[in-house]
């Protein structure tokens, strides 16, 4: 494992060919390295074969329409999306961890997971309501089209509920939050399964696949609807690294500090809540690389919170996009959905991980 | 607007200029589907691929074999067409059709389960054009079936299925008069939280039309077909009591055994529990729709000793 | 802490034990219809007409003691898992114990055609794997109680997912397992309660019995070690014991939650210091807990029933939410 922990945010101001030698460098190129090697796994492989020219032929638009298709229309979208909720799970995950200063904390906790999959039930059996009890021949495929926003506004709406209960004596409590997150969640879920087993006899095996968090039928649409909010998101990272920075200190220099700092976790939440829920409104809930990736990124990075934060872009996305192309090449035509593949991958990851720590 | 897109809009721009009389005419075929969605084929499909059962079973029944079809995942293809099937490429689950797969099979008709396929519409439709059915009442069924057949070129082939569905339906039910009106439920299973189906369901409106008398009863969105049924607890179930009970297949084996009331049902004790085939559950198709009939006729009308 | 609502026990234990009474007999009179007390006693006594004797005594009868027996399983599950962590939060749903019970109920189903028998020890397999990796994960160290729970939402969650995808190739099973995973009490009748019988009461004799360990336990660990406990071993043996309460309830009604984390915590603001009634109090709410959801699910939507996972989430979640807030620390005393 690479120590960079020697290494301070002070020596990229040295020269830039010491920067580039250095740990960190290598770090961030291995990383970006394997991004650009599962992007183009995504869009070779799947569940039928392609040979290079055919895919190359395929992204140039020079090709037969069924390749078209399968690459341009099918993989690319697909993997892309791929690439861009990692991207939003690992960073929320990454600053949810380090808000609650507890490294078992992901999106789940804040009930952004389970407020949008109770959302998404709803609207299927309410959608389907809606559309056979009108004119059958009303094409609104009213759910369909408005879930990933109706799904997000659940998450934000729940996230907001465990934020507001989550204060004591007017200021955020970690703990308390995360205990409160976990109970929402319970309960969401809980009724959830049941609106889902009441209701939804008709619709199991769909509202199934959404829960499982899928990538099936990810399209240029689901890109354009998800990438305004990794960009803010990824804006309001990047302004968040030094008051992060300053969280990490402990809470006696913390509370010196005062209620600056208290509005900066605010807007730490506010990004992690925005950046996990736009991307369960698209693919539904996915577990795991926002637990699983800020640990590694940790583990490589050491205390530094800037390369933290690259690598959990990079990493995040290579895992997103290695799981869904598992799912999808594996079991071929079936497909196993990417937040299950995540689910097997990152457990025995995680033990692993813990079992090193002192 | 991608290439592609702008390839099918042209080709579609083509097909609606081309000469057209305002009569029917066999070169442009002009359907619409249960989503009141209109397809346009120039010419009748030869390759169809088929998104759950009914796909496969129609265009099996009509002479087109599907290019592809959708299966029950660990299950694999329906029974009572596996023989028929063997050897076509599979395309996954009828909720998740595999796009790639279906891409690569070239189909020129996709014939899918609508309540399944409707939020994947334009990815389907990208690739061929989609006969979207409910599939859920008998009305849906001959509709479909009249539907596909205009789709593969055989109109007069599927209206002969409709008409000699519904002669056979008539004339079983007049053979059969019953005297009194026997009572029959259709359940998942013989489990403690059976699920029963409503009178609109096709196998259920079968039995009705026959001459029996469902227990399930009305649905209670008459014009919507969902929700199919409901989960009928045990104190209602006693209550219903029916003479007969139809159990669809289930991996529990023997679940009736921790139904604390199954001993005392009259179709238990007068030995007038059946269990019915997978394909009562999709039943559109002209294939299992007669089989069904069959079933019936073998289960529950045997002639009555004179 | 003293606690001014500190009630006597004999006063507490009648209050519960009269309401539960209430709710039994209540329970049997309600369904999808109206059943007369007098009613009640003709089906006891063999009197009645067949359709009310069979849904007294197949029907309500076994259901309503499944769901006193099963809540005071659950809650005395609850407070064991809470008094030998010596944190308020432990349980058996946020301990990923029930979430890995309903999985191994899930995969028997849906890889396999099981008889009714293997369902308890499958769940009991999955609970006992779901409940060590909670723990492992949650450090070997201090368990402090917010690592459990997230270690315990992170176990439900890789046992979720799991169960989603397993759903997935279920095929036509998936909508009666569904069914099954949000939980109903619904359809259990005398041979179900025979069957979880014995993984319930056995645990529930062993704990009375072993009242002394229990308490030390408590305390802190130099302190229990110095009068003579073995404190890892007893702690081992009281969360297996906890585990096969739990379990062994989720392979015959589906996953329940929220009342082994609720009802110790209701009974301990009740009884304040007598620790010695934590136990028994547990369970006389945990009964009670379950059988108000039962009943409610069979009303609200009648004629039809809500799964009661639905109700106890729906009753205990606010519950716990409103005691997050109303004390100052979330670690117990």
């Amino acid at each position: 494992m690479t120590h960079p922990a020697t290494t301070t945010p002070r020596a990229d101001q040295r020269s830039l060919r010491k920067f580039c030698t250095s740990p960190i460098a290598r770090l961030i190129l291995a990383g970006g390295l394997s991004l650009a090697i599962v992007l183009v796994a995504g869009v070779q492989l799947g569940a039928i074969d392609l040979s290079w020219a055919q895919v190359w032929a395929g992204l140039t638009g020079d090709s037969s329409e069924h390749v078209q298709r399968v690459v341009f229309e099918l993989r690319l979208p697909r993997t892309l999306t791929g690439v861009l909720i990692g991207i939003h799970f690992a960073l929320s995950g990454w600053l949810l961890q380090l808000l609650s200063r507890n490294p078992l904390a992901e999106a789940g906790i804040l009930g952004i997971s389970a407020g949008a999959s109770l959302v998404a039930v709803v609207a299927f059996i309410i959608g389907d309501w809606l559309v056979s009890s009108a004119n059958p021949y009303n094409n609104t495929s009213f759910a369909l089209q408005y879930l990933p926003l109706f799904a997000m506004a659940g998450g934000l709406v729940t996230a907001l509920a465990v934020y507001f209960l989550g204060m004591r004596h007017g200021h955020l409590s970690p703990v308390k939050m995360t205990l409160t997150g976990a109970v929402i969640a319970g309960m969401l879920h809980a009724l959830t399964t049941g609106a889902l087993a009441f209701w939804g006899h008709a619709h199991t095996e769909l509202v199934a696949q959404w829960l499982a968090g899928s990538l099936y039928g990810a399209e240029w649409q689901h890109l354009h609807t998800l990438l305004p909010w990794t960009l803010i998101g990824l804006a309001g990272v990047a302004l968040l690294v030094r008051p992060l920075e300053v969280m990490q200190l402990d809470d006696e220099h913390v509370r010196t500090l005062g209620l600056v700092l208290n509005r900066w976790r605010a807007f730490a939440l506010l990004i992690a809540t925005l950046l996990a829920a736009s991307a369960v409104g698209v693919v539904g809930p996915v577990g795991f690389i926002g637990l699983l990736i800020p640990h590694i990124s940790r583990r490589l990075a050491g205390a530094n919170l800037p390369v933290q934060l690259v690598l959990c872009v990079l990493l995040g996305a290579v895992l997103a996009v290695l799981a869904d192309l598992l799912g999808r090449t594996l079991f071929s035509p079936y497909e196993v959905p990417v937040g299950v593949v995540s689910a097997v991958l990152g457990v025995p990851f995680f033990l692993y991980l813990l079992s090193r720590q002192p | 607007m991608t290439s592609l897109r702008k390839r099918i809009a042209t080709s579609l721009l083509i097909v609606l200029l081309s000469p057209v009389s305002g009569w029917a005419d066999n070169e442009a075929i002009r359907l619409t589907d249960d989503r009141g969605e209109t397809l346009r084929l120039s010419k009748p499909a030869t390759r169809p691929a088929a998104i759950s059962t009914f796909g496969a079973d129609v265009a099996l029944a009509l002479g087109t074999p599907p290019a592809a079809v959708t299966d029950y995942g660990l299950q694999g293809v329906p029974e009572y067409l596996a023989s028929q099937l063997s050897g076509v490429r599979g395309l996954g689950p009828r909720h998740q059709p595999n796009l790639e797969v279906l891409s690569s099979v070239r189909p020129d008709l996709v014939i899918a389960i609508r309540r399944y396929t409707e939020k994947d519409g334009d990815q389907i439709e990208a690739i061929a054009p989609m006969l979207a059915l409910d599939l859920i009442t008998i009305q849906d069924s001959l509709r479909a079936v009249d539907l596909a057949g205009h789709a593969l070129g055989k109109p007069g082939k599927a209206e002969e299925l409709n008409t000699g569905f519904l002669d056979r339906v008539s004339s079983i039910a007049e053979r059969n008069k019953p005297n009194s009106t026997k009572t029959v439920a259709l359940l998942t299973s013989g489990s403690e939280t059976p699920f029963i189906y409503y009178d609109h369901f096709l196998p259920t409106a079968l039995l009705e039309r026959l001459g029996f008398d469902n227990v399930g009863g009305e649905p209670p969105n008459p014009d919507s077909g969902i929700p199919l049924g409901y989960r009928v607890s045990l104190e209602a179930l006693l209550e219903l009591n029916p003479d007969a009970i139809l159990l669809l297949p289930t991996s529990r084996q023997r679940a009736f055994t921790m139904n604390p009331i199954w001993p005392y049902l009259k179709a238990v004790r007068t030995d007038q529990v059946y269990e019915v085939p997978q394909y009562w559950k999709e039943g559109a198709g002209p294939i299992a729709r007669a089989r069904i009939l069959d079933d019936i006729q073998r289960l529950l009308l045997t002639p009555e000793p004179e | 802490m003293a606690n001014d609502a500190t009630l006597r026990p004999t006063a507490l234990y009648g209050a519960t034990v009269s309401f539960l009474a209430l709710l039994f007999v209540v329970g049997l009179m309600m369904g999808s219809r109206w059943i007369s007390p007098s009613q009640i006693l003709a089906a006891l006594d063999g009197s009645s007409d067949l359709l009310t004797r069979i849904t007294v005594l197949e029907l309500r009868l076994p259901r309503n003691l499944l769901g006193l027996l099963g809540g005071a399983a659950l809650g005395v599950a609850g407070a064991v898992m809470q008094g030998v962590t010596r944190n308020s939060l432990a349980s058996p749903g946020l301990t990923g114990v029930i979430a890995s019970a309903a999985l191994a109920v899930v995969s028997l189903r849906t890889l396999g055609s099981p008889g009714a028998m293997w369902l308890p020890l499958m769940a009991l397999g999955g609970g006992l794997l779901g409940g060590a990796l909670t723990f492992a994960i949650a450090g070997r160290r201090k368990l402090q109680p917010e690592r459990v729970v997230l270690a315990g939402i992170a176990v439900t969650s890789l046992a979720t997912a799991l169960t989603t995808g397993l759903l997935l190739v279920s095929g036509a099973e998936a909508a009666e397992l569904y069914y099954w995973l949000a939980g109903s009490l619904m359809g259990r009748g005398w041979l179900q309660l025979q069957m979880v019988l014995p993984w319930l009461l056995l645990p529930l004799f062993a704990l009375l019995v072993m009242q002394r360990p229990f308490r030390l336990l408590q305390l802190d660990d130099d302190l229990a070690q110095a009068m003579g406990l073995a404190v890892g071993r007893w702690r081992l043996v009281f969360l297996l014991l906890a585990l096969l309460l739990a379990a062994a309830l989720v392979a015959f009604t589906g996953p329940i939650v929220f009342i082994g984390l609720v009802a110790p915590h209701i009974a301990r603001r009740m009884i304040g210091n007598q620790i010695q009634h934590w136990l028994p109090l547990s369970a006389l709410l945990g009964g009670l807990l379950l059988l108000a959801a039962d009943i409610l699910a069979r009303q609200l939507a009648f004629p039809q029933e809500l799964p009661v996972g639905m109700l106890t989430a729906l009753i205990g979640a606010p519950w716990l939410i409103y005691l997050l807030n109303s004390r100052t620390s979330p670690r117990s005393a």
